[in-house]
C-alpha cells in the first residue's frame, strides 16, 4: 500500500493529480491512499510515503528539502511549470521532477519510476563531483571502477569521475542487475556478453576482471540474467 | 578512451610549463630557508640536502593547490569534458598526470553525439556585506535523461565561452535554453554580467525574499 501526500498550490491540479495517480497504479495492482500533512508527521515508516511537492522558486526546493528530511519520507516527486529548476531541484534528489509543461509524458515517466521504486529498484542515482552534480541513468552505467579514492562511471552517454566508495555507490543504485565482480570492479550484468573463468567480456569487448571471491555471485547473477 | 584534440578550452589548464614556473616560487623559499637552516645550525655540508627537502615540501603543499585555482572544460570532437579534481591527493595525481599526458582521466566525459540541451543558468550566492555573487551553470540535459550541472563560467573572456557554446549548437545541433539571453549581455560590451543578473533578480522580486528571510 502507498500513502501519498499531495503538496500542490492549484487544487484543480491536485484534484487531476490523484484521479490520474490512482488510475495509473490501479493498472498496475497498487493500491494507493492520499493522506493529509497532519498523518505525514507520524505516519508508520514500514510504508511507502510518497511526497508530492509542487516548487516554484528556489524557496519552494528548500522547502521541500526541509519536508523530505522532518517527514523521512520514501520519496519526493517535484512539480513545477518552471522547467529550469530541474537542475537546482537536484539536490532535493527527487524520484522524478513533473513539468506541468509537459505533464503527460512526465507522469508517465513518473509511474514507471514509482513501480521500479517499489521494487526496491531505483532507476537514477544521483552523485558530486566538485562544483558539479550528476543524475545518471542507471540502465545505462555499463560498469563502475575504482580506483584509490574514485570511481570512474563508465556509462553508455560517457564517463564520469566521482569521489566515493564501490560499496556505498552499489547501495546507492539499488538494482539487482548490478554485481560486484572484484574488488575494484560492479558491473551491469544487461551488458555482459560472455563469462569466463578469471573474466567477463562486455558486449563492448571490454575484459573485466573476475575476483576469486566474487566468481559464484557473478555466475548466479549472469546465469540468472540469462534463464 | 582515446585522447583527442581539443577544439575550444574554457577556463584555466594546468600545463607543464606553468608548474614549471609556479616550481621557481618554492624553489627560492626553499633555497633562503635552506640557507638560513644550515648556517644556523652549522650543518654547512648537508646545505644541498636541507635545500632539496625543503623545496620538496614546499611544493607538494603548495603545486597540487593549482589544480583547484584553475579549473577547466573543454571541446574535443567527440566529447565534452570537465575537470573537477577535488581533495588533495587527487590533485596531486592530477598534476603528476600532466607530465605523462594522462590527465584525461580526471575529466567526466560526455559523448556531444549523447547531449540533447544544455540550459544556462545562475545560482547566487550572498556572501558578506550582503553583496551577491553569481555563478553561471551549464544544466546538461543527455538523451538518456541523465542530468549533468556545473559551473561553466570559468573564464574572464566571454568571447571564447560563447564561441564554444556556439559550436555546440551549430556542430551538434545541441538545444541551447538561455532564458535570460545570458550569451546576449556577454556580448554585449557595455554591460556586466553581474549587473545584468542582478537587475533580473530585483525585477523578479528575488532580492525582496532574500531580504524578507534574512
Amino acid at each position: 500500500m502507498i500513502k501519498a501526500n499531495i503538496i500542490l498550490k492549484d487544487d484543480n491540479l491536485k484534484k487531476v493529480l490523484k484521479s490520474e495517480i490512482k488510475l495509473f497504479l490501479n493498472n498496475e495492482g497498487q493500491d494507493v491512499t492520499f493522506v493529509e500533512e497532519a498523518y505525514v508527521k507520524n505516519y508508520d515508516r514500514n510504508e511507502i510515503l510518497v511526497l508530492f511537492f509542487e516548487i516554484a522558486n528556489s524557496n519552494d526546493i528548500k522547502r521541500a528539502k526541509e519536508i523530505k528530511e522532518c517527514t523521512h519520507a520514501s520519496c519526493i516527486i517535484l512539480l513545477s511549470k518552471d522547467e529550469s529548476l530541474v537542475f537546482e531541484a537536484l539536490r532535493v534528489n527527487p524520484l522524478q521532477f513533473i513539468r506541468l509543461n509537459n505533464f503527460h509524458e512526465d507522469f508517465k515517466n513518473m509511474i514507471e519510476s514509482l513501480l521500479d521504486y517499489m521494487k526496491n529498484i531505483d532507476t537514477a542515482v544521483t552523485l558530486k563531483s566538485g562544483t558539479a552534480t550528476i543524475r545518471l541513468n542507471v540502465k545505462n552505467i555499463m560498469f563502475i571502477e575504482s580506483f584509490g579514492h574514485y570511481l570512474i562511471i563508465h556509462s553508455t552517454t560517457g564517463q564520469y569521475q566521482v569521489r566515493e566508495k564501490l560499496s556505498n555507490i552499489i547501495e546507492q543504485i539499488n538494482n539487482p542487475s548490478f554485481i560486484r565482480t572484484h574488488k575494484s570492479y560492479i558491473i551491469n550484468i544487461n551488458f555482459a556478453e560472455k563469462v569466463l573463468s578469471d573474466k567477463l567480456i562486455l558486449n563492448n569487448h571490454l575484459e573485466i576482471p573476475i575476483g576469486r571471491n566474487f566468481k559464484e555471485k557473478v555466475m548466479q547473477g549472469y546465469h540468472g540474467l540469462v534463464e | 578512451m582515446k585522447k583527442s584534440e581539443k577544439i575550444f578550452v574554457i577556463g584555466k589548464k594546468v600545463t607543464k610549463s606553468f608548474i614549471f614556473l609556479f616550481a621557481l616560487l618554492p624553489l627560492s623559499f626553499s633555497l633562503l630557508v635552506g640557507g638560513m637552516v644550515s648556517e644556523y645550525f652549522k650543518l654547512g655540508g648537508y646545505e644541498i640536502i636541507i635545500i632539496a627537502i625543503t623545496f620538496l615540501v614546499i611544493w607538494l603543499l603548495f603545486i597540487p593547490n593549482m589544480a583547484r585555482w584553475r579549473q577547466h572544460w573543454d571541446i574535443s570532437e567527440q566529447y565534452f569534458e570537465h575537470y573537477a579534481v577535488d581533495g588533495y591527493f587527487q590533485q596531486l595525481k592530477y598534476i603528476l598526470s600532466i607530465f605523462n599526458g594522462t590527465e584525461d582521466m580526471f575529466a567526466f566525459k560526455i559523448k556531444l553525439t549523447e547531449i540533447k540541451s544544455i540550459r544556462l543558468y545562475w545560482n547566487t550566492v550572498w556572501i558578506i556585506s550582503s553583496t551577491p555573487l553569481h555563478s553561471i551553470y551549464f544544466g546538461i540535459t543527455l538523451k538518456d535523461g541523465s542530468i549533468v550541472t556545473f559551473r561553466s563560467l570559468l573564464t574572464t573572456s566571454n568571447r571564447e565561452y560563447i564561441d564554444a557554446v556556439n559550436h555546440l549548437k551549430e556542430k551538434y545541433n545541441i538545444q541551447i535554453e538561455d532564458k535570460y539571453n545570458l550569451l546576449g549581455a556577454m556580448e554585449d560590451p557595455g554591460m556586466r554580467l553581474a549587473e545584468y543578473i542582478d537587475k533580473i533578480e530585483k525585477q523578479e522580486g528575488k532580492w525582496r525574499t532574500q531580504n524578507d528571510q534574512s
